[in-house]
């Protein structure tokens, strides 16, 4: 259980790193502690709510069982994630050498990053699925719906921990300043002061600000 | 690639190692509730965690039996009132007791109705039975918003209170519907498991009615006592 979880930081902690090189070596640096630790912040946050919820579906699942197979579910998405972590840091660095210095490649890079976040959780979700089946006996239906609650919880709270953990990689614009190390509740750059309200924005596309906006236009000619 | 379960039991290419559990079995009946495990739920808050959220087939084969119904009754509403302090005390440690009027609050409030009404159109369901039914709602949903106390703490800790369009109290407040949902969900469950009790589907109908008079009343509830903020 010790080395899963080693693996689990020491795998996010260098996807981080890949991921924060697309800015600079302060937050490539940084990603290295935040990552680990957006991780174990999930799953501390949500442990007792992973279990109740195992407790309606799955109940020969014991408290300890629970917290082995969510953490199982982060090892696989991490050991996934790390060995794209060669790719995304080519990406990383190849676009910070060529980018405009306002907006850059940041939207591109942004969504090539939820994809393969997507993915790993997927198949990590899928693999977590069988292992529940297989070990425990668990139907199908009631395995993949515990195991979709578990990554809903997750992605609710790991998404507002990482909100409230970045910049993990930022605008090229905003290069050479030193940010806190957590910027906290500090209202983005289209005003959204909690994860919930970046992704509702997120939808609702309002503009950003006039100076970064003109700089995207720019680089769209 | 077909699952275990998809396997015939002979010719299986994975021999004998394939656990037997994995295979499909006919459903059986849940058999009621053992006394003594019912008994050890009253000092046990594992095994009332267990009675509430795990067994709701044999809480429902309880009913039918009429089994440890008023223990039953007692252990949950024990834990409807017990397990949904943590989740107010994140809300506002003055109002603590939110939750729990909030959610076995309104349940008393219906119940008699549910009791009434049911007994009117000729269904004999007891009171402990219609008890234990109906605080399977409060108990179920005490216990989810238990295990989600620690994250609305976590979102009020990093969520700023003022001027924002996606407040941790609106997000309290999905979560706060969803252990209702949940308790729901398990109240049908055990109903499902407990359908012989009733002489006829009448009871279902009246269960479905009552459900839109305990929301309401819910929802009226969560009004004046200020839950959205």
């Amino acid at each position: 259980m010790i080395r899963g979880a080693l693996t689990t930081l020491t795998c996010s902690a260098l996807y981080g790193f890949a991921l924060g090189s697309a800015h600079s070596e302060l937050y490539a640096t940084r990603n290295l502690v935040k990552f680990p630790l957006l991780i174990v912040i999930t799953g501390v946050v949500c442990a007792l709510a992973y279990w109740i919820v195992a407790r309606a579906f799955a109940p020969m699942l014991s408290f300890l069982a629970v917290q082995r197979a969510t953490g199982r579910l982060f090892h696989d998405m991490s050991v996934l994630l790390a060995s794209l972590s060669p790719a995304v840091a080519f990406l990383a660095w190849t676009s910070r050498a060529t980018d405009d210095g306002m907006l850059g490649s940041y939207d591109s890079f942004l969504a090539f990053n939820v994809a393969i976040v997507a993915v790993a959780g997927s198949l990590a979700l899928l693999r977590q699925t069988r292992a529940l089946f297989t070990q425990y006996g668990l139907a199908p239906a009631p395995a993949k719906l515990l195991v979709g609650l578990w990554l809903v919880l997750s992605l609710g709270v790991g998404g507002q921990a990482a909100f409230v953990m970045r910049p993990f990689f930022g605008f090229p614009a905003t290069r050479g300043n030193t940010p806190p190390f957590f910027v906290g509740a500090e209202p983005d750059l289209r005003g959204a002061t909690n994860f919930y309200e970046a992704v509702w924005q997120t939808i609702r596309r309002p503009r950003l600000p006039s100076w970064l906006d003109a700089g995207a236009r720019e680089q769209k000619k | 690639m077909s699952t275990p379960a998809e396997q015939p039991l002979s010719n299986s290419p994975a021999g004998p190692d394939v656990p037997l559990a994995i295979a499909r079995a006919p459903r059986r009946p849940a058999l009621p509730l053992d006394p003594e495990f019912v008994d050890s739920a009253l000092t046990n808050p594992l095994r009332a965690i267990d009675l509430t959220l795990a067994e709701a087939d044999r809480v429902g084969a309880s009913v039918v039996a009429g089994v440890a119904l008023s223990r039953i009754a007692f252990i949950l509403l024990v834990t409807s009132l017990l397990f949904a302090i943590p989740y107010g005390c994140v809300l506002s440690l003055a109002g603590w007791w939110k939750v729990v009027a909030l959610t076995l609050g309104s349940t008393v409030i219906c119940l008699p109705s549910l009791f009434v009404f049911s007994s009117y159109l000729g269904q004999r369901m007891r009171l402990e039975q219609i008890l234990v039914l109906g605080f399977t709602i409060p108990a179920v949903a005490a216990l989810f918003s238990f295990g989600f106390a620690p994250i609305v703490a976590f979102l009020r800790a990093t969520m700023s209170e003022g001027d924002t369009q996606v407040p941790w109290r609106s997000i309290s407040n999905v979560l706060l519907a969803l252990s209702v949902l949940a308790g729901v969900v398990q109240l049908w469950r055990t109903w499902l498991a407990a359908r012989n009790a009733a002489p006829s589907n009448l009871f279902a109908m009246v269960l479905l009615v009552w459900h839109a008079v305990f929301l309401h009343v819910l929802w009226r509830m969560g009004t004046v006592l200020h839950l959205g903020g």
